[in-house]
């Protein structure tokens, strides 16, 4: 790790199952983007990758190795070349990858053969800064960090994305306004309605104060005209709305309890478009019967199982 | 998924949620992937490509209409040492001073007490511990502390807790303990679950440092 960029940690699809001892999720922000790099590189589902938030990363290889950058689109050179996205490339023995910043988009990831191969902790490698756990010694990368690599079990299938596949998949919105689809929750029938109105109709932005805990959105106050007396576990995607009637999305850092009201979720591929979407991006909440977000899951179920089978048939 | 046990909670309602979580979880096996249970609420969480929401509906009233009337469960009584003084709770002369009581009364009324665990949050390993004396009850520091040491013993509001690292934290701060709160190797991680009947007992800071306490 020659520079770690701004924020550089190594993650999987996140830590599962100990939100009742109050250790979060993690795991990547865009974890689309990160399963896409394993499927690439015919790595195992949920190895590691190295996720860079706005760019700025430098390695060099101690040994020859598979690479494959996916998520957040930037300008990346091996060699002073050019590197293509999406595309399995090979990083001879001391040579060096840098990463310039996305052009659109925040988190980009960097997979290799073998996946990144910190010790797991608690089933996980995942790094959550706050808890202190997963990566290297629970903290972000830094420049003169080595960062350990499996042993390759099976060779890229063909290394780059089928020319049927329909991509990029629109986890990188580049609508003008990004609509947040979410399923109401039960105290969405306990606040005043001008509140459900102004979340529904109207537009907020993406605030500067987001983060992997979160986006804070400014917009129109929200006035929920109730306060919680007890926490409770909080969700991915959670609608968090304070008293100053900011609204707040949980993302995958977030703390797993809360006290304030919380509207409803965002659903999972909607929370990757908003975590990928730049500072000052204007978003909107649809909210979705139960019966639709079955039906968005299974579409996005049913675009993953065919992407992967795409690159792994044989050409 | 969100249940709703009760109104206020109590130490009833957490050994509730402690039978919920086991009849859940023998009936939906890994379609479950957390239940968290904290105060009067019992939040589930699935795994939707592995049950559909009306089995989940069903399922979940079958396990509610299976538990006994009376609670069964067995609660567990966890005893944790403190180091109370004022080297090691720089709040602890503050508190007594606000609640018109000397500092051996405060620590009396804080380690005489049995404490229910209400909830898991915040951070890995701290548990919100519910039943503070009246007496102490006193609101958080509006500037919360930048950092607490790891073991810090703590109270706001009617609630106590332990610090389990360093952390930033908003408490007022009595004693140290020493016990390891959470640990990656076991299992499950963290020494307090929601149920457990807690109590503190008073020890020296040469016992604090025999049981492992840093400084």
């Amino acid at each position: 790790m020659l520079s770690a960029g701004v924020l550089s940690t190594v993650q999987d699809g996140g830590r599962r199952g100990y939100l009742s001892q109050g250790v979060t999720e993690g795991g990547a922000m865009d974890d689309f983007a990160r399963r896409l790099g394993q499927r690439l590189l015919g790595n195992d589902i949920g190895a590691a990758a190295i996720e860079v938030a706005y760019g700025g990363l430098v390695i060099e290889t101690t040994d020859e190795l598979n690479c494959v950058l996916t998520g957040a689109m930037l300008e990346a050179t091996h060699n002073d070349s050019p590197v293509p996205f999406n595309r399995v490339f090979t990083l001879g023995k001391g040579e060096q990858l840098h990463l310039g910043r996305p052009e659109f988009g925040v988190y980009s990831y960097v997979s290799v053969g073998g996946g990144f191969d910190t010790p797991p902790v608690l089933n996980s490698r995942s790094t959550v800064i706050r808890e202190g756990l997963g990566g290297l010694n629970g903290c972000a990368l830094q420049a003169g960090d080595v960062v350990p690599i499996g042993s390759v079990t099976q060779s890229p299938p063909i290394g780059r994305l089928p020319a049927r596949a329909r991509f990029p998949r629109p986890s990188l919105s580049r609508s003008s306004v990004l609509t947040l689809r979410y399923l109401p929750g039960f105290q969405h029938t306990e606040v005043a309605d001008d509140a459900i109105q102004a979340l529904q109709t109207q537009r907020f932005h993406v605030s500067g104060s987001r983060d992997r805990m979160g986006a804070r959105l400014s917009g129109p106050v929200v006035n929920t005209g109730m306060q919680q007396l007890w926490s409770e576990a909080t969700c991915q995607g959670a609608i968090q709305v304070p008293p100053d009637g900011q609204p707040i999305v949980l993302l995958n850092d977030r703390q797993t309890m809360g006290g304030y009201p919380k509207l409803g979720a965002v659903i999972r591929p909607d929370c990757v478009r908003l975590a990928q979407a730049p500072v000052g991006q204007q978003v909107r909440f649809e909210a979705l019967s139960p019966e639709l977000a079955d039906r968005v899951l299974w579409l996005e179920t049913n675009y993953e199982r065919e992407l992967s089978r795409a690159i792994t048939s044989t050409p | 998924m969100r249940l709703v046990l009760a109104e206020s909670p109590s130490p009833a309602v957490s050994a509730r949620q402690r039978e919920l979580i086991n009849a859940l979880s023998s009936r939906l096996g890994s379609s479950l992937t957390d239940a968290v249970p904290a105060y009067t609420a019992l939040t589930l969480f699935f795994d939707p490509t592995r049950i559909d929401r009306s089995t989940l509906l069903t399922t979940i009233t079958e396990a509610i209409e299976s538990l006994p009337r009376d609670s069964t469960c067995a609660t567990r009584v966890v005893t944790l040492p403190v180091w109370y003084g004022e080297e090691a709770g720089a709040d602890l002369a503050d508190v007594a001073a606000y609640s018109g009581l000397s500092i051996a009364e405060v620590i009396a009324l804080h380690s005489g007490t049995t404490y229910t665990a209400y909830a898991n949050g915040f951070a890995p390993g701290f548990c919100y511990l519910g039943g503070l004396p009246a007496e102490l009850a006193r609101p958080r520091l509006s500037t919360p502390r930048r950092s607490v040491p790891a073991g810090s013993v703590a109270i706001a509001d009617r609630q106590t807790a332990v610090y389990p690292r360093q952390s930033p934290g908003g408490w007022h701060l009595l004693g140290r303990c020493p016990t390891l709160l959470f640990d990656v190797n076991a299992e499950p991680p963290n020494r307090l679950q929601v149920g457990d009947q807690v109590r503190f007992e008073a020890i020296d800071k040469a016992r604090y440092l025999e049981l492992g306490g840093v400084l």
